[in-house]
């Protein structure tokens, strides 16, 4: 194991396995990527360490993506339900977003569903509600802060003052800081939301993998 | 199309008999992955990919049928010791009264079918 490419070789299938294993909970993910690392070594301490030594053991281990399935199969993976989203996901993902304006209720509404829903899986529901609380509801807020703030500013200039003290007032919040802030506040819900409805369409489904080993 | 079911029926019956295989091979005593993999490997038709072995082990460890030890090794990081339990001692006896049973019944089967 001293040259580059078989090097090269073993963290590839390593790097395969773990992708491969994404949906197993992460201590069972680094076991086992563990378990065949430690399988690796002692293969290639045993056997030669040749390029043709290691295809040899990367071979008779199968391909990584069969082992994750193995992980899989038998397991309490939670599958996701055939068919597409259904109103409870379009609700839950709408309500997200912009229930907010519905005195926050609606937000806290699409929370409780998007968690109620099984074709979401923790980290998608986690990914749901934090990113951002209550949806488009900040980017809203902050979109008035500067407007507010300069508006104050042109009725200072109309009341004529000198143009300084309108650079000194809106200075505080200056335009790119206002874009940036609307960006960072719209960009991310909206993203969740897709990929919120990616995941429920289910364009992975678990159980077909593992009955596929 | 029948070639794929054929496939996947011998499949299914391998993952189920290859857990009590792992057992059996531990009743000798306690081995460390590679070894135990390798020592599966050598009987044809077991373990067609090494690699599933280990999610296997895992499993029958959570169930309780093995436990795991590290063990310091003379040339190289510490290996990993599976050993049998009482409990999959007692599962693995259970399987060898009802695999023998299974074994003659599909046996006979096939032989008197046979034309």
């Amino acid at each position: 194991m001293t040259r580059p490419t078989d090097e090269a070789l073993v963290a590839d299938y390593l790097a395969r396995l773990a992708n491969a294993a994404d949906l197993l909970p992460r201590a069972e993910r680094a076991e086992l990527v563990e378990q065949i690392e430690a399988h690796i070594r002692a293969a290639l301490a045993e056997g030669g360490s040749d390029e043709a030594a290691v295809r040899d053991v990367l071979a008779r281990l199968g391909p990584p993506e069969e082992v994750a399935a193995a992980a899989g199969a038998g397991e309490a993976i939670p599958t996701v339900p055939a068919g597409g989203p259904g109103a409870l996901e379009y609700a839950a993902v709408v309500l997200l977003l912009v229930g907010v304006v519905a005195l926050v209720v609606g937000w806290v509404v699409g929370v409780v569903l998007l968690w109620s829903s099984p074709r979401w899986r923790w980290p998608d529901k986690l990914l749901g509600t934090l990113v951002w609380p209550f949806g488009l509801g900040l980017a809203g807020w902050w979109g008035l802060q500067p407007g507010e703030v300069c508006s104050a500013g042109s009725e200072v200039e109309r009341a004529g003052a000198a143009a300084r003290v309108v650079a000194e007032t809106c200075s505080g919040t200056p335009p790119w800081l206002g874009v940036l802030g609307l960006v960072v506040l719209i960009v991310p819900p909206i993203a969740v939301a897709v990929h919120l409805l990616r995941r429920a369409r289910g364009h992975r489904p678990v159980a077909a993998v593992v009955r596929a080993a | 199309m029948s070639d794929m079911v054929a496939g996947g029926a011998t499949t299914e019956l391998r993952r189920g008999v290859l857990a009590y295989c792992v057992l059996a091979v531990l009743r000798r005593g306690p081995a460390y992955g590679f070894d135990l993999v390798r020592s599966l490997a050598a009987h044809e038709g077991l373990a067609t990919s090494e690699g599933t072995i280990y999610p296997l082990l895992n499993r029958l460890h959570r169930d309780g049928l093995l436990r795991s030890t590290w063990t310091p090794s003379a040339d190289g990081p510490p290996r990993r010791y599976y050993h049998l339990t009482a409990a999959g001692r007692r599962a693995l006896a259970a399987f060898g009264v009802e695999w023998a049973a299974f074994r003659d019944s599909v046996e006979r089967l096939l032989e008197e079918t046979t034309p």
